[in-house]
């Protein structure tokens, strides 16, 4: 099969030696995941919005104010982690010396993350339990424990290391 | 299957699936982050309980069962969205009708709502021991079991009859908080809600028998209520009438909410939730025919809103197949039957309450049920439709004080000079009365308290010119006789012939002297007599007659065998400075009764030297202001004995 992306994924798998992606790589990936995240958390904001305009009741009624807020706050947090991984695609390029094995654990567990703070809000509203939130909240508990690793280590390298562009 | 399990597991994994297979050669700090993770994501899912379905017939005994699951299922059906819809759109109507005794008259129980105290309290009546409990937000009654007790109504017994069988409830819902507030246990009937036979007193901070509260005949056995069988019609939105076989009360909403005078809102709702639509619609004042607003419709029909609840009627004779439910904007008088005076429908039900419920000149005596008395009243029927008056003449749901619903400006003489605008400049000329006094208030004279519930008397709601020939005829209190409580009919009969050109028939000699207030308290049947004791506590009386003549005939009604008229009667005592420190339980000993009624003759020994002698022979008071006890004891003699129910 020699089809454009079939070849393309063999370039990647190439660059990627021993399963560990070089820093433009990892770089990409973010930048991708986080133009992609804030579209798709835009949009969200805008069905909300819309939401709102058509009066729907399952979204405005009194006894789903928790509902309004989870959903909110996905639409938020979503946005937001969008531009952290922006952030973090032109960190990982600035930081050269990062070992990489270390700098892929972070960048997975930033997807983690952001996958699951937005989502983790999202299942919560969906299924409220007498008008709070459902059991999703567990995994925003879990998901900020997982970026607060992920700031914490990138911090700790943004401290330590020169940058390699000037 | 809990869906929401199966998601969460879903994205778990999914988020976290390519961080955990990359994990192998991370750092010890790494792994121990994301083992913290997994944990809290699994501890989630272990942990938290799968979400409660309600069960056909929880344990009534058990705390944890949510309070949703015992009471009636609220739920928007085809028709009706329920006032939290209403909401989105309006919420400056919404805030208004918030804080009406309408919102509230049904409510679920929680320390926010329950006004009265529970905590550790002991009540007892006829026989019969209630524990009131509060435990953190909840509320219990330890009680004589009711299922216990509707099994022997239901079996034409005394549900008092023989001992009780204890047990323990949760109170789970409550109607009132104006006047009184009555609380609902569930029982294992369906969702059938019994009604705690004890009645908080909101104004006296007491709690009341619930059989003692209400004008029923003396000796009467308990009645238990049962709320989805007769105050849902009324007290909730949209019930959904039960069909023989079926035992769960399902409404839209719990007390009278937006769409119980608007109509079903879900076409007016559908309509309008498309923004553009809302945008056309925007400044046109077109009238949206899928929602009705009492405001804007004719007399008759918005009256008719407020008759469906605050009247008194049945369906027996309606044919249900063809007529489909009132909703507002129908005709009412096609989809019920009305218990006009002297109807052979609701005699055939209760006789007694059919004709404890009317004056026998065909005015309504009973509160709440205004319709009935607006409706035969000259300003409602001599009038063209464009001009006649209507409940919203006087009443708003949304702006007004919440106490009686009075729009604005609508407690005083503008409610009427609104048509009557001859007397706007001219009122003392036409009253005859200091134009800033209480008989210059169009409501004195032409609403008396004539009606009777809630332990007081109400304004009757028959406009009408007093009348001292109705009044001897039928044994009605008017209005000049509601104020000066000390004058005979004839006095009234001279003042409006003099006054008015309204003549009398000639009186017999007992309305000659004799007032017309003492008559009614000695020798009225039942509702007269709570009427009469009412009144002589009301402030105006009291000042418009400016002395207590009248203690003698309140003293009497202390030993009266209706418990209500014994409060009433205690309660006009105690509003007079001489009484105020007065102690009398009015479900007490007859012995304590007697003490009492003692006691307040040994005080009014001081008093009666006080009373105009001008005033006495209406009274029955000698020249040194004794009671001349042979007239006295003679009207007693007469008292009218009837029994008398009233169908509040």
């Amino acid at each position: 099969m020699n089809t454009p992306v079939a070849s393309r994924k063999r370039k990647r798998r190439k660059a990627a030696v021993g399963g560990i992606l070089t820093a433009r790589q990892v770089c990409t990936r973010h930048l991708r995941f986080g133009w992609i995240s804030l579209a798709v958390f835009s949009l969200l904001g805008l069905i909300l919005e819309g939401m709102h305009g058509f009066k729907l009741e399952f979204y405005l009624a009194e006894d789903t104010a928790s509902r309004r807020i989870c959903w909110m706050v996905a639409h938020a947090s979503g946005t937001c982690l969008s531009l952290v991984h922006i952030s973090f695609a032109v960190t990982i390029l600035y930081f050269a010396d990062w070992r990489p094995r270390s700098r892929q654990v972070a960048s997975y567990s930033l997807c983690s993350a952001s996958l699951l703070i937005p989502l983790g809000f999202l299942l919560a509203g969906w299924f409220l339990r007498d008008g709070k939130p459902g059991m999703g909240i567990g995994m925003v508990l879990a998901a900020a424990l997982l970026l607060m690793s992920v700031l914490w280590g990138t911090a700790v390298h943004a401290g330590k290391q020169q940058p390699a562009v000037r | 299957m809990d869906w929401e399990l199966i998601v969460y597991l879903l994205v778990s994994g999914f988020a976290l699936l390519p961080l955990i297979v990359r994990l192998q050669k991370a750092s010890v700090g790494i792994k121990i982050v994301s083992g913290l993770v997994v944990t809290i994501v699994l501890a989630g899912a272990i942990l938290v309980p799968p979400q409660m379905r309600p069960p056909e017939q929880p344990d009534l005994t058990d705390a944890t069962v949510p309070i949703k699951h015992l009471i009636p299922t609220q739920r928007p059906d085809q028709e009706f969205v329920s006032s939290k819809t209403c909401r989105g759109c309006h919420p400056q109507e919404h805030a208004s009708w918030h804080q009406t005794y309408h919102r509230s008259m049904t409510q679920v129980v929680s320390p926010d709502t329950v006004l009265a105290p529970f905590d550790d309290v002991h009540l007892k009546s006829r026989g019969r021991e209630f524990h009131l409990a509060r435990e953190g937000d909840q509320f219990w009654v330890t009680m004589p079991d009711p299922d216990m007790e509707h099994m022997k109504q239901h079996q034409g017994k005394d549900p008092l009859e023989g001992d009780p069988r204890m047990t323990r409830r949760r109170i789970v819902m409550m109607t009132g908080s104006h006047h009184y507030q009555c609380y609902w246990v569930r029982i294992a009937r369906g969702n059938d809600m019994s009604q705690l036979p004890w009645i908080w007193d909101i104004r006296e901070q007491e709690w009341l028998p619930a059989e003692d509260v209400f004008i029923r005949p003396p000796g009467h056995g308990r009645r238990l209520q049962v709320w989805n069988d007769s105050c849902v019609v009324c007290h909730a939105l949209n019930e959904r009438e039960r069909k023989t076989d079926e035992l769960f009360t399902e409404v839209t909403e719990l007390g009278i909410s937006c769409e119980a005078c608007h109509g079903p809102g879900r076409a007016h709702v559908e309509h309008y939730r498309n923004p553009l639509t809302r945008y056309q619609a925007h400044g046109k004042k077109v009238k949206d025919t899928r929602i009705i607003n009492p405001a804007t419709c004719s007399a008759t029909v918005s009256s008719q809103i407020c008759g469906r609840c605050h009247s008194a009627w049945d369906k027996t004779g309606i044919d249900r197949q063809s007529v489909p439910p009132y909703r507002p904007g129908d005709d009412l008088e096609k989809s019920i039957h009305l218990f006009r005076f002297g109807d052979k429908l609701a005699e055939s039900f209760n006789q007694v309450m059919a004709r404890s419920a009317y004056w026998q000149d065909g005015t309504l005596r009973v509160g709440g049920r205004e319709y009935l008395a607006m409706t035969d009243s000259p300003c409602y029927t001599r009038p063209p439709e464009a001009h006649r008056m209507s409940c919203l003449s006087c009443h708003s749901m949304h702006r007004s004080d919440p106490n009686d619903q009075l729009a604005t400006r609508m407690d005083g003489n503008h409610a009427c000079l609104q048509c009557h605008q001859q007397f706007k400049t001219r009122i003392s000329e036409h009253t005859h009365h200091a134009a800033n006094s209480s008989g210059s208030k169009c409501y004195n004279c032409h609403m008396p308290h004539t009606s009777y519930a809630l332990l007081k008397a109400i304004r009757s709601h028959r406009v009408e010119v007093p009348s001292a020939s109705v009044s001897a005829a039928v044994d009605k209190p008017n209005g000049c006789n509601q104020c000066h409580l000390d004058k005979s009919l004839q006095w009234t009969a001279d003042y409006l012939g003099k006054w008015y050109k309204i003549k009398t028939e000639p009186l017999a000699p007992q309305h000659q002297v004799q007032s017309a207030t003492l008559a009614l308290l000695l020798r009225g049947d039942a509702a007269e007599r709570a009427i009469s004791a009412w009144i002589c506590g009301w402030p105006e009386a009291q000042q418009a007659t400016g002395h207590h003549g009248l203690v003698p005939a309140l003293a009497q009604l202390l030993t009266d065998p209706y418990v209500a008229i014994r409060r009433l009667a205690f309660q006009s005592l105690r509003s007079m400075k001489e009484f105020e420190d007065l102690q009398f339980d009015f479900v007490g000993s007859e012995k304590h009764r007697t003490e009492v009624q003692q006691q307040v003759m040994l005080r009014w020994e001081s008093l009666r030297g006080t009373i105009p002698e001008i005033s006495r022979p209406a009274l029955l008071l000698d020249d040194q202001g004794k009671v001349q006890l042979e007239p006295f004891l003679e009207l007693l003699k007469q008292r009218d004995d009837q029994p008398v129910e009233f169908p509040e």
